[in-house]
């Protein structure tokens, strides 16, 4: 009867505590609507405003909403706390009804599913906090036949670049095999290419293809002991450390080219050398052109053969501490939809299946 | 994604684009045959449906990659979707299968605008993310255009079965974009090393994504309990979200990650 009805509920309402609004359903849908909104809003002002007020906007960023402040990211303000208290209700929602259904004796997965799927919600919007405050581009790198040191601690060097093309001429791909070897040594190889980057600590760390260059490697001789160097490489020739610091004009190989050296010759070495007993011990920087020697302290020559130029690739350096948090929640909300997949059939399908588990288990 | 080159072909643009233009007479047919003639129109449909995606698998085989490099072959494919979708979730009824049809011969019209010569893709979109993203993106499309015809025809009959049908697509299409969102954000973390970006196609996906995750719960809020025109009215406002996040992102909106 209607007033029974009335009653119940009038009792239920009543026994529900003065925060029941935060977990309510409607809560949840006025929450979600209004995200639409302010997202809405904000595609069209970011839009407007790219060379503008939103020029400091890139990537996964949010700091850029705040450097500086502006009225026209109000609608930006607006969802932080829309999206705070979105969050908050179905983090209590979700609680509260996974523990009465706990309580009432459920133990079939799927009837967590929806739970689940709350989860994998409030894990993306961790991640887009994570990945928006801390994340950023940190420069790039050139990679070539020399280790170069990553910013996760390891190394990486160029072992082969591909470049296959397509019948037409275009680029279809570029392949680079890396090789990396960690603080104990430990070597594996990696393919880098346009969709696969350089990673570490599950895509926080990433080292995304750029584009393949052209590296300058100078060859240099001493003493009858030869080596190359890539810009910021050092190579022992003898013992004397040789640095390659800069190469004029740093595209351009062949003739005319300038290498900006610095040799480090080490205490008591011109004794071993046979020369005077401590002669030209220290650091010295100077110009070498190509094909040319230089008469270096200690009185041995380093001669600069040549600069030839060998592929390489330029990476850009990513750090993206939400891509973690953003894989679980995706994991987290897969795993949910498929628990549900009940739900998606049409309901007559889905009566069928319920009578054919009903008969099997009878069976 | 810019277009890429064109390829080379021996077979000239217009026998590339025929078996589009016999697929949307096949759909135009079938619009037509809900009005009069509405048992073959299914079969029409079915028919159109094959001889697309014969004309996208050629496609497919000529780049040798998946047919989805250029906008003749996106608004193709999205027409290909809601051709399934229509013809998975047929219904006799000619508020929803008729709205639905002719939706496919628009956007397959409109797809027939653009140059229909061969693209292959530039490297950022030869990895598997890419054909999972895409296609899964359409068949939410497809389904939450379905979703929308079904709550036109329930605004016309009242028929609650109309309203479980809205709920179950608008469900099912939000279970198919968040796979591909999913998607979408391994590849965007493989090709930019991101998952998201304030760009306007993206945020447009997850304006999708919340307006039918708070759609779903609908049913379940007891306020609503005895409004149930809001849910057929709400499909209907998720379409016009969609066809902005789809068309409207990717002409109006200026400079986007997205080309199409």
């Amino acid at each position: 009867m209607p007033s029974d009805a009335a009653a119940t509920s009038f009792e239920q309402a009543s026994r529900e505590p003065r925060w029941a609004w935060l977990y309510s359903q409607g809560l949840g849908v006025l929450c979600g609507q209004l995200t639409v909104l302010l997202l809405a809003v904000g595609s069209v002002v970011l839009a407007a405003t790219r060379d503008g007020a939103s020029a400091m906007i890139a990537m996964d960023d949010i700091r850029g909403f705040f450097a500086p402040p502006s009225a026209v990211h109000l609608w930006f303000y607006l969802l932080i706390p829309t999206l705070g208290l979105y969050a908050l209700n179905t983090l209590l929602a979700t609680w509260l009804n996974v523990a009465r259904r706990w309580r009432a004796g459920i133990r079939a997965w799927h009837a967590y599913a929806a739970a689940v799927v709350h989860v994998g919600f409030l894990l993306g919007l961790l991640a887009h906090g994570v990945g928006g405050l801390w994340g950023g581009a940190h420069g790039q790198l050139v990679l070539g036949s020399a280790w170069q040191s990553l910013d996760d601690g390891r190394q990486a060097r160029l072992v082969s670049l591909d470049a296959p093309r397509l019948p037409d001429g275009g680029l279809k791909q570029i392949w680079a095999e890396v090789e990396v070897r960690d603080a104990a040594g430990r070597q594996t190889t990696s393919t880098v290419s346009y969709n696969g980057p350089l990673s570490s600590g599950l895509g926080s760390h990433l080292l995304l293809l750029t584009r393949p260059v052209s590296l300058p490697v100078a060859h240099f001789e001493r003493a009858g002991t030869r080596c190359q160097l890539e810009v910021d490489g050092h190579c022992e020739l003898a013992r004397v450390d040789v640095s390659l610091l800069y190469l004029h004009p740093p595209a351009a190989g062949g003739g005319g080219a300038l290498a900006r050296v610095r040799v480090e010759i080490p205490p008591s070495h011109g004794a071993e050398e046979g020369a005077e007993e401590g002669a030209g011990e220290g650091a010295e920087e100077f110009w070498l052109a190509e094909r040319q020697a230089t008469r270096l302290a200690d009185g041995s020559n380093l001669l600069l053969e040549r600069i030839e130029r060998r592929p390489g690739i330029l990476l850009q350096r990513r750090y993206a501490p939400g891509n973690p948090w953003a894989l679980a929640a995706s994991i987290v909300m897969i795993v949910g939809l498929a628990l549900m997949w009940r739900r998606f059939l049409p309901a007559e399908r889905r009566k069928t299946q319920a009578t054919s588990t009903a008969t099997n288990e009878v069976l | 994604m810019p277009d890429s080159t064109v390829a080379p072909s021996a077979v000239s643009e217009f026998a590339q684009a025929l078996p589009l233009y016999v697929a949307l007479g096949c759909y135009a047919a079938a619009l037509l045959a809900t009005f009069a003639w509405s048992k073959i129109a299914v079969w029409l449909l079915r028919v159109g449906a094959v001889i697309h995606f014969t004309a996208m698998l050629y496609r497919g085989l000529a780049i040798g990659f998946f047919p989805l490099t250029n906008k003749v072959e996106s608004f193709s494919t999205a027409a290909l979707a809601i051709a399934l979708v229509t013809a998975a979730t047929w219904r006799d009824v000619r508020c929803y299968a008729g709205s639905l049809l002719a939706l496919c011969v628009i956007t397959l019209l409109v797809a027939l605008q653009f140059p229909l010569g061969l693209s292959f893709p530039p490297p950022l979109m030869r990895t598997i993310w890419y054909p999972l993203h895409v296609p899964l993106s359409f068949t939410a499309y497809a389904l939450w255009a379905a979703a929308a015809a079904a709550a036109l025809v329930w605004l016309r009959e009242r028929d609650p079965a109309w309203l479980l049908r809205v709920d179950r697509l608008a469900l099912q299409g939000f279970g198919v974009w968040s796979v591909s969102m999913v998607c979408g954000g391994i590849w965007g973390v493989v090709a930019w090393g991101a998952y998201f970006m304030w760009d306007v196609k993206i945020i447009w996906s997850v304006i999708l994504w919340f307006h039918y995750a708070s759609f779903i719960h609908l049913r379940l809020t007891p306020s609503l309990s005895d409004k149930p025109w809001v849910r057929p009215l709400l499909a209907l406002v998720g379409f016009v979200w969609v066809l902005v996040a789809y068309v409207g992102t990717s002409f109006f909106f200026g400079r986007s990650s997205h080309a199409f």
